[in-house]
């Protein structure tokens, strides 16, 4: 049971760190929280408490930390003390039944009963957790300075329960060095550990303390307990430490799974976001000061919109826990911390996973493998049932993460280096599903990507970019996609917006070619209207040609002649304004000519003969025809109409009357047709949002199709709107010429009377 | 070109003022000191003429011999006061819009950020590298 020096200096320290009022005690409520943390189930505490009093054992800090992070050795040796094994499989069955909370302590010791508050709720330990929360991420340091030997005795006992099925494990590191040390931990110590500490927070413990042991190694900033590491180290978290001095901002798998369940302990939906004052009071946990939070969250609110998503929280939680290891905060993210920065061609399965896949990682096959590994070798084959065991709580324990607001919250991990690269590999990322977005969009969206709004984002962008790349191009293909992808497409579209937002960071803000979402969309329209009409170009001319009027009927020479006649003294015939042939569109053009000019022409022409003109002047005054025509209002079809039924109507005036409203409703018809046209246009316009998501899906050729479709469509658009001003202008002059003629009729009635 | 951003309370004290390095700074304080003066009286004339949209942008508040002083309130009364060479003659007042609307822009980013407590003296290094910008470039 003796502890070797440096056990005895670290649990030293960390009793020195906890005993801030220099009492030379512990209260117990501190000492509580302080066990609490190491996420030893509270019946073990408990007991290990009920020990430590009765034998008065001057105790060690590391009782406790064995029951946590130290290595097997210690427990062994507390086995010794201990005498408990049976109380092992009792714990451990209570802890499968309760998951994360930890059932009320059996014996009720005053700390039991402050973890009991601490479980019922988060907030009343928050200002406490903080303290809890930093001596867990130091392992060493946390744990040991609670259990000065005056009060380590509980931790005693607790030791004690776990140490039966440990002590077969023949852990040579532990022994010594390992009681004092963060490394061990991961390995034996942990697995032995594991079986009876919370599964949920096994897990995390795993990682943080992986995480605080190569943040050690590889970064500059340590802390003191650097020294102390003891010679058993495991050398398979030693070997990965290297990596963590090259990138100490990559957030690796395991961080990012913690600070995911960070993140859903405020907000369970991941695609939601955290609002500033939670995000706030969450952070301030840190007891960083609040410039330096300030200055982190500058940096994680990517795009400006008070609140954090889910990568933005863990960039900025990223950022906190790297400050809490004396990291200087970057004046700029930096490039790994960026979104999809991390993603790279080494996460293979990023791709494949589905969008509910982000469990994959907790999936019990998974988690294990980080902590078996290790414990599988230094551990004795009869451990393996053991192992097993573990295994399935630490599923269990997976599902519980999710709900962590009995954990304290860490923020003192450290650098990222994966515990196991294997496993790593194994391992796709666990943050995909909040993620979702498929690392081969990853390097297009790294800057552009901080949505605050993840599921929009990611909903949308996700199908886009896969489809981009491999989609063939053939429109029936599109159609089907298009109605499946309409929200999410037009929900991209709505956040386009964001990206543009200017940010301090220009990095993040520099649009990315080929990305962007507003050229998209005009796109998508023009495929649409294509789709509709199979061949894009010609459908609106079709519709155009469609409601245009027959040509009218042969008109009797003489009578057009004489009111022509009339017309020229008055006014001269309209001249046909001259027209700009649209690019592409001479075909519609001239079926529209055709039709609408027709009439005019024919004017001239029949202005030709002027025989009967004389005839008709004498012949007019005695209409009656007039009575229609002078109708203020009247339209001219009226005015025919009131014509026809009168009776002495001359044939001349009858049918210059019933050219003109030909003429007339030819000219509406034909503006009817590009009225028609333009409802056309719009209607190809509309169905746009549904359309808007196939832009995603089209490749890049595809998109410069739809942008010269696009080009096009919006030419002959301006060429019918040109040709509708051209009509309402014709319609004028008919409409003048109609008055003036109606004047006529007027100034030879008294004739006609 | 801007020698001066100043951003004011609703209260009338000063949240964040930047000047280009000079001997003088103060001058510029007094300068946009003064210019609040000019500001309550716009927003209070403006405020009685059309009393649902109200302009932001105040224009130009007053000129002096070698600079014009700009002025812009948002909506919950925060001034900001821009000082501008008056030897840029070339200078629109679009261009002077949009600065202010950037600035704006900076600020309400700045107030996203929850450790933020307005009222506070602005200390966030985006607005400031914000500001910094508008005073060299334009």
């Amino acid at each position: 049971m003796d502890l070797s020096e440096k056990e005895q200096q670290v649990y030293g320290e960390l009793f020195q760190t906890c005993n801030s009022d220099g009492s030379g005690r512990i209260s117990s409520m501190k000492a509580m929280d302080f066990l609490i943390t190491s996420g030893i189930h509270q019946d073990i505490l408990s007991q290990i408490h009920e020990l430590c009093a009765q034998c008065g054992l001057p105790l060690k800090l590391e009782s406790l930390n064995s029951g946590k992070e130290m290595p097997l050795p210690q427990f062994t040796k507390s086995n010794e003390q201990g005498e408990f094994p049976i109380i092992l499989l009792q714990i451990r069955s209570n802890l499968q039944c309760a998951g994360q909370l930890p059932p009320p302590p059996k014996k009720s010791h005053t700390r039991s009963l402050s973890g009991h508050n601490r479980s019922e709720s988060l907030q009343q330990y928050s200002s406490q957790s903080m303290t809890n929360s930093r001596e867990e991420t130091s392992p060493m340091d946390s744990k040991s300075p609670q259990f000065s030997p005056k009060q380590s005795p509980p931790s005693s006992p607790a030791v004690i329960t776990v140490m039966p099925n440990l002590v077969p494990t023949p852990v040579s590191p532990g022994a010594g060095g390992g009681g004092s040390n963060v490394p061990p931990p991961q390995t034996a110590g942990h697995v032995g550990t594991g079986a009876y500490v919370n599964p949920g927070l096994t897990t995390d413990w795993l990682s943080f303390e992986d995480e605080e042991h190569h943040g050690l190694l590889g970064t500059g900033p340590k802390k003191a307990y650097e020294a102390v590491e003891p010679v058993g180290v495991d050398s398979s978290s030693m070997s990965s430490d290297p990596e963590s001095v090259d990138d100490v901002w990559t957030i690796t798998d395991e961080q990012r799974m913690y600070y995911m369940n960070q993140f859903k302990t405020m907000q369970p939906d991941l695609s939601g976001v955290i609002v500033g004052s939670v995000a706030k009071e969450f952070f301030e946990k840190s007891k960083l000061p609040l410039k330096e939070l300030s200055k982190i969250w500058q940096l994680s609110d990517l795009n400006r919109d008070g609140a954090l998503s889910v990568e933005e929280f863990c960039i900025a939680m990223h950022l906190v826990v790297l400050r809490r290891y004396d990291i200087e905060l970057p004046d700029h993210l930096p490039f790994s911390l960026m979104p999809y920065a991390t993603l790279t061609n080494d996460e293979p399965f990023a791709a494949d996973l589905a969008p509910g896949s982000t469990l994959r990682r907790l999936s019990p096959s998974d988690t294990p493998p980080a902590v078996n590994q290790p414990s599988s070798q230094s551990l004795p084959v009869s451990q393996a049932q053991w192992i097993a065991e573990f295994n399935q709580e630490s599923q269990a324990a997976a599902s519980d993460v999710l709900s962590p607001p009995m954990k304290p919250v860490n923020f003192e991990f450290q650098t990222p280096v994966a515990v196991d690269p294997d496993s790593k590999i194994i391992h796709p990322v666990p943050m995909r599903v909040a993620q979702d977005n498929p690392p081969v969009s990853g390097e297009r969206f790294d800057r552009g990507r901080a949505f605050s709004d993840p599921s929009s984002i990611e909903a949308s962008e996700l199908p886009t970019s896969p489809s981009f790349a491999g989609k063939p191009r053939s429109n029936t293909e599109f159609f089907p996609d298009n109605s499946q992808n309409d929200i999410s497409s037009t929900n991209k579209i709505s956040n386009v917006p964001l990206h543009g937002r200017p940010r301090p960071v220009s990095l993040k803000y520099k649009p990315v070619p080929g990305v962007t979402g507003p050229l998209l969309i005009p796109l998508s329209i023009t495929s649409q209207g294509f789709e509709s009409g199979d061949k894009p170009p010609f459908t609106i001319v079709d519709s155009v040609q469609g409601p245009e009027p027959p040509v009218p009927p042969p008109r009797q020479h003489q009578h057009v002649r004489r009111w022509s006649e009339e017309l020229k003294g008055l006014h001269p015939p309209p001249a046909v304004p001259p027209r700009m042939s649209p690019k592409e569109g001479p075909s519609p053009r001239k079926a529209l000519e055709g039709g609408m000019f027709a009439d005019f022409k024919a004017f001239p022409s029949h202005d030709e003969s002027n025989e009967i003109v004389s005839e008709a002047e004498s012949q007019m005054p005695n209409t009656d025809n007039a009575d229609g025509l002078v109708i203020p209002s009247a339209d001219v079809k009226k005015a025919t109409e009131t014509s026809e039924t009168a009776d002495t109507a001359t044939e001349e005036v009858f049918t210059q009357s019933t050219d003109l409203v030909k003429l007339s409703t030819n000219i509406q018809e034909r503006l009817e047709g590009a009225e028609n046209v333009e409802e056309e246009l719009d209607s190809v316009e509309q169905p746009k949002p549904q359309t808007v998501s196939f832009p995603v899906s089209y490749t890049s050729k595809d998109k410069r199709d739809l942008q010269m479709r696009l080009r096009t469509h919006r030419e002959r658009n301006s060429a019918l709107m040109r040709l509708n001003s051209e009509l309402n202008q014709e319609l004028q002059e008919v409409m003048e010429q109609r008055i003036a003629l109606e004047i006529n009729l007027e100034h030879l009635r008294p004739f006609s009377m | 070109m801007a020698v001066c951003v100043a951003v004011i309370a609703k209260e009338n004290y000063p949240l964040f003022i930047k000047t280009i390095p000079t001997d003088n700074e103060l001058k510029f304080y007094y300068t946009v000191h003064t210019s609040l003066d000019v500001v309550e009286e716009k927003i209070s004339s403006v405020g009685k003429n059309t009393n649902d949209m109200r302009e932001l942008y105040l224009g130009l508040l007053y000129p002096t011999e070698d600079y014009k002083v700009y002025g812009y309130v948002t909506n919950t009364k925060v001034k900001f006061v821009i000082i501008m060479e008056s030897s840029n003659t070339n200078l629109r007042d679009n261009e002077i819009r949009s600065m202010f609307r950037k600035l704006h822009g900076a600020y309400s980013d700045m107030l996203c950020n929850p450790f933020y407590t307005p009222g506070e003296n602005i200390t966030s290094r985006s607005f400031e590298e914000v500001v910094l910008a508008m005073m060299q470039q334009d």
